[in-house]
């Protein structure tokens, strides 16, 4: 997690219809930018591109799904439950709420002994 | 002194709540080898994978050998027990290593 995100670029991000496609359909289960292509009705370049701004937030993840005698590709998962805006004297700030899954909670658990 | 009561206790019950406890363990091992394979994929962590392999050697390979080749195909006790033993063996150093070696990030 790359700290505290910054609320207007979040706020940016949000108000992209692509970035929010992206996100709802990767909520329930994890898709390549080419199914996240076919289902926004967005090109694949512009999908990369969103990608890229929701990963660098940590809003999505990426996942290496290899395939036998073929080409590997990725497919990219929502990491959040929600998003606060919070107002206080020093401005907004954001708070993401995710679910640490099992899985990741067990590697940190190994990675950290 | 008193003598046990044994008529009251039940071997059979015993031994069938005994084989249930036994593929109940395999189960939980196997959901464990599971997450860690899920782990290994999801965080690219190579130990994950060691971890997830060592779990399936300990709890899974041996219950399967056992009914692979001493129900089915009738190999001697002797022979599927040292095997089966192997296999723990194996995943325990699977695990030993897993926990050892440095994750990727």
């Amino acid at each position: 997690m790359s700290g505290e995100p910054d609320a207007g670029e979040v706020a940016d991000l949000l108000a992209d219809d692509c970035a929010r496609q992206i996100l709802v359909e990767t909520k329930a289960a994890a898709r390549s930018a080419a199914e996240l292509s076919d289902r926004t009705g967005v090109s694949e370049p512009t999908v990369y591109r969103r990608l890229e701004r929701l990963r660098e937030h940590d809003l999505v993840s990426e996942e290496l799904r290899p395939v036998p005698d073929g080409r590997n590709y990725r497919v990219y998962r929502a990491e959040l439950d929600g998003i606060e805006f919070d107002l206080d004297t020093d401005g907004f700030s954001v708070a993401v709420a995710r679910s640490e899954r099992m899985a990741d909670r067990f590697t940190r658990f190994v990675e950290e002994m | 002194m008193y003598a046990l009561p044994l008529q009251s206790f039940d071997l059979e019950t015993l031994a069938l709540v005994r084989q249930a406890s036994e593929a109940l363990s395999v189960l939980l091992g196997l959901a464990i080898a599971y997450i860690a394979y899920r782990g290994y994929r999801r965080n690219g962590s190579r130990p994950m994978l060691f971890v997830a392999a060592g779990f399936a050697l300990v709890l899974g390979v041996p219950a399967l050998l056992t009914v692979a080749l001493y129900v089915l195909l009738s190999v001697p006790l002797p022979v599927v027990n040292a095997l089966a033993q192997a296999c723990e063996l194996l995943g325990l150093g699977a695990i030993l290593y897993g926990l050892w070696t440095p994750g990727a990030s």
